[in-house]
């Protein structure tokens, strides 16, 4: 593969194969051409091999030489069509067309070669054996014949000399020496020889000692070649001696030529050995050169015949190496050229998918400089400028995703907020559909978060909810930019006053994208305007009424004591109307005087506080009051409170204010048994919430209980179930705990009765 | 050992030793245990058969060299090799004159050389050797089992096998025997 990422920057690829590199191939290339000089030397100078070192070193050297090409041939193959079947296999890409144009390439080359080992072995084979046809063989015989019988009459021309020699030469004469009776006889030899030379040797016995031989004389030929000394033939004589009969050897000269010699030996009359004649026939350098020429024609043609295998299997080697070396060499360029050919177009084919699966910092190398160098630039060029390209993207994905955190906090930052504020939000897409609901919506219009996605028809399809569900009608169908209005719900039997701002969205194309409610609960708002509103008449009924009493008391008064005199019946009737008058405005004077107390109710002078304290001072004073009675008031004090910041007075009234209410509704102090069989009971309990940060006070009666429609009502002024009093002792209580930040709520106890509970907010730690 | 006891021992280890085994192969070799020294004697004549002569008869220079080597045998490893040998014969025939020129080599020393012109002179000359040393008697071990193994390989060859590494060997012969003692 010739495809490299890069971390950094990228990098053009300059991984090579080691085939690839120019100094390999030229190494290789110039191996091979040396073998095949090698081979053709060798062929060449065969015939100057000697058979041995041919028959045993070269044609095994040649043989191992084509099993190290045949296995470097299998070796290329199988690899290379190995490689071809994985990749077939694998589904590479450009795999089947690069694997038809190397068996293309593969058959281009090894058909013919193939076809021309086989033909080529085949002439080597005919052309040894015509190399030892009949008439070549019959040629050299024949004149290898002529040579062998031209030495072997020669020869016997010297044998038949020294045999005849030595029966007419004299043993008697031999023995004593006598080289002038000996040499008549030999003399005559050399000259009809022409070329011959005669040595006569004789024995010397001595006594208890072998017999030992001595050279008496020689004859020779004149025109014996002068230049030279024939070597002895000392040995040749005593060999004839010492075997009693003909030895014959050949010496050869040193200035060319040869004696060809024959000893035979010579006895005496009773059968010993007296000596020893040895006949030599020169044998020129002429006649022997053409003699040994022919001999070793024939010998050399002889030689090839005897080691014509040997031979034969040396050219089939070499002619076998060549065509292996040819076969390779074609073999690997085809598969070179393949590879060369489909190589760029694989990069290419990878590099795409490479970079389609993300690897933009991949760069391929341009190995040519042709057509497709120029598309493998391309290449590149293209991928750097896809890797710019999403550099810049990325750079844009990273600031979008900046935005969409900062877009994404903010919108947690706002919805948190719609959480926690106490103004309800909902929001309707274009389709009607509530895209927005936050908790205070929930609470105020008593929904769960379910009602998210769901169509506004469906939400408000409550009765309570009925007014919102007009409005948001409205508001849709005026298409008006916003409505203002209060709306009062029914919510659990009492009335919740909303200030609702209801606001159709539209985009910037003017298309109507929803709208969006905005609610207050105003319930408190009003209830404070209320309690105002009955402040300021308590004020003026205490200014406008409290003023004339005094002056109607005194003349009531006044009346009485005038008509005291009078006769008995004026005076009763005078003094029962001014009794009347004098008791009624005593009464306005105490209702005034509670008005006034309403009316002026100071602030709180806070100071920490333990409401259990506060509980326990105040519920003394019943001890004795609700002793006539079945009326029981029990406590129920969480120890270790924390302390409240409250005017201990006030929140001592306000204890009692309930307490109260709750005995006046069981029946008063001396009420018995309620219905049931059941003690009046009053139970005064604290608790801690600290979750919330408030401490809890519950006052519960087990009376008749007030009804749900007149719940709230209970804190206002005037209002009362009892049909007597002033009716301000709840509402003071309410006051009281609002100005201390607290809040009270009213609800059924179980089975029966009231149950009031206070909260008010810990001190901090 | 003294000189005196040494011809008696030598001729009971003789005794013993010789008729141990016959030979197997080409070759017919002999061992021989004499003077305190192992040697072998053997006999090739098959061996110098028609492509041998044919070799010969063309005036080539034909060289037969036996590989003599005592061995130990091991049952599960290669045989221990107790001494060995090269001995070789050359023939050289003269198309002229019809001798044959015969010597023979020791470690490649010419030890003999010879001229005849019969041919089975020649032969027997070219395939026979006598008292070839191989190792002294004290580098065996008693009762324990060798042989000697006689491979001969001739040069020039008018045949090659595929590979010249197995079945290299033109002829070989075997001879099998217990030294004892």
């Amino acid at each position: 593969m010739y495809i490299r990422p890069t971390d950094v920057r990228p990098e053009v690829t300059s991984r090579r194969r080691l085939l690839d590199s120019p100094r390999v191939l030229g190494a290789v290339a110039v191996l091979l051409l040396a073998i095949l000089v090698g081979l053709f030397w060798i062929a060449n100078r065969s015939s100057d091999i000697p058979p041995q070192l041919l028959s045993d070193v070269l044609l095994y050297s040649l043989l191992a030489v084509d099993l190290a090409l045949l296995a470097a041939l299998s070796f290329v193959l199988v690899r290379n069509l190995l490689k071809l079947w994985i990749e077939q296999r694998t589904a590479a890409p450009f795999a089947r067309f690069r694997g038809k144009l190397v068996v293309a390439l593969l058959a281009m080359a090894i058909v013919p070669a193939v076809l021309v080992l086989i033909s080529g072995s085949e002439i080597i084979r005919k052309s040894a054996e015509r190399w030892f046809s009949e008439p070549v063989d019959e040629v050299l015989s024949a004149g290898q014949e002529i040579a062998r019988q031209y030495y072997r009459d020669a020869q016997q021309n010297t044998m038949l000399r020294a045999r005849r020699l030595a029966r007419v030469l004299s043993a008697d004469a031999l023995a004593a020496g006598d080289v002038a009776a000996l040499t008549p006889v030999v003399e005559e030899e050399p000259r009809t020889m022409q070329n011959g030379l005669v040595d006569v040797y004789r024995t010397i016995a001595v006594p208890g000692e072998p017999s030992d031989l001595a050279y008496l004389f020689g004859v020779g030929s004149a025109n014996l070649p002068q230049d030279h000394v024939p070597p002895s033939a000392d040995r040749l004589a005593a060999k004839a001696v010492a075997s009693g009969h003909e030895e014959a050897q050949q010496d050869e000269l040193d200035g060319g030529g040869v004696l060809l010699r024959t000893a035979a030996p010579i006895r005496r009359t009773d059968g010993g050995v007296a000596g020893a004649v040895v006949v030599s026939q020169f044998l020129g350098n002429e006649m022997q050169v053409r003699a040994l020429r022919a001999t070793q024609a024939y010998e050399n043609y002889q030689g090839l015949r005897v080691l014509k295998g040997p031979i034969q299997g040396v050219y089939q080697s070499i002619f076998l190496a060549v065509s292996l070396l040819i076969l390779i060499s074609a073999t690997w360029l085809g598969l070179y050229l393949a590879k060369r050919i489909t190589r760029p177009v694989q990069m290419l084919a990878e590099g795409a998918r490479a970079i389609g699966a993300g690897q933009l910092d991949l760069r391929l190398e341009a190995e040519t400089g042709d057509e497709l160098g120029t598309l493998v630039e391309s290449f590149n060029m293209m991928a750097a400028e896809l890797g710019t390209s999403r550099e810049r993207l990325e750079e844009s994905r990273r600031a979008l995703e900046v935005k969409n955190l900062e877009v994404d906090t903010r919108r947690r930052y706002i919805e948190t907020i719609l959480e926690r504020v106490a103004t309800g939000v909902i929001s309707l897409d274009a389709a009607g559909q509530v895209s927005t609901i936050n908790g205070a919506a929930e609470r105020l219009l008593g929904l769960d978060a379910a009602s998210f996605g769901r169509a506004a028809e469906v939400v408000f399809q409550r009765e309570d909810l009925q007014p919102l569900a007009s409005l948001i009608a409205t508001t849709t169908r005026q298409q008006a930019s916003g409505v203002v209005q209060e709306v009062t719900l029914a919510r659990d039997d009492r009335e919740v006053h909303l200030a609702v701002a209801a606001t159709v969205l539209v985009g910037e194309d003017g298309r109507h994208e929803g709208a969006v409610l905005v609610f207050d609960d105003v319930t408190p708002l009003i209830r404070a305007q209320r309690v105002a509103a009955w402040r300021d008449v308590a004020r003026r009924l205490a200014h406008e009424i409290k003023n004339p009493l005094t002056p109607i008391q005194l003349s009531a008064e006044r009346l009485r004591k005038h008509f005291g005199g009078a006769p008995q019946p004026t005076r009763a009737l005078v003094g029962e109307c001014t009794d009347a008058i004098i008791t009624e405005v005593e009464a306005l004077k105490g209702l005034v005087d509670e008005f006034a107390q309403f009316a002026r109710l100071r602030g709180p002078r806070l100071l920490p506080t333990d409401i259990n304290e506060i509980i326990t001072s105040a519920l003394q004073l019943y001890g004795a009051v609700l002793q006539q009675g079945d009326v029981q008031v029990d406590r129920n004090l969480a120890p270790g409170l924390p302390h409240v910041r409250v005017d201990a007075e006030q929140m001592r009234q306000v204890i009692i204010n309930l307490v109260d209410n709750a005995v006046e509704v069981l029946g008063g102090p001396t009420a018995g048994r309620r219905p049931g069989g059941a003690p009046p009971i009053i139970v005064v309990a604290t608790s801690h919430d600290a979750r919330n940060g408030v401490v809890r006070l519950v006052v519960t009666d087990n009376g008749p209980g007030v009804s749900a429609a007149d719940r709230d009502k209970l804190f206002m002024p005037y209002y009362s179930t009892k049909g007597r009093g002033s009716g301000l002792g709840l509402a003071i209580v309410r006051r009281i705990i609002v100005q201390h930040g607290g809040g009270i709520e009213v609800g059924a106890a179980q089975p029966s009765g009231t149950t009031f509970t206070i909260e008010l907010p810990c001190q901090p730690s | 050992m003294t000189r005196r006891h040494a011809p008696v021992l030598l001729a009971v280890l003789v005794a013993v030793t010789i008729p141990a085994r016959a030979s197997v192969g080409d070759i017919r070799v002999t061992p021989i245990i004499a003077d305190g020294r192992v040697a072998a004697s053997f006999i090739a004549t098959p061996s110098f058969g028609d492509d041998a002569q044919a070799v010969v008869q063309s005036g080539l220079l034909l060289t037969m060299t036996f590989s003599v080597d005592l061995k130990r045998p091991s049952g599960f490893w290669w045989d221990h090799t107790v001494g060995s040998a090269t001995v070789a014969a050359s023939v050289k025939f003269d198309t002229l004159t019809g001798v044959y020129q015969v010597s023979k080599s020791q470690d490649g020393q010419v030890t003999w050389s010879e001229r005849t012109d019969d041919l089975p002179h020649a032969r027997e000359w070219m395939t026979r050797f006598d008292r070839v040393p191989l190792a002294t008697g004290d580098r065996l071990e008693p009762n324990a089992d060798y042989y000697v193994q006689v491979r001969m390989r001739a040069s020039p060859r008018r045949t090659f096998s595929l590979w010249p590494f197995f079945g290299a060997d033109d002829s070989v012969g075997r001879a099998d025997f217990t030294f004892l003692r």
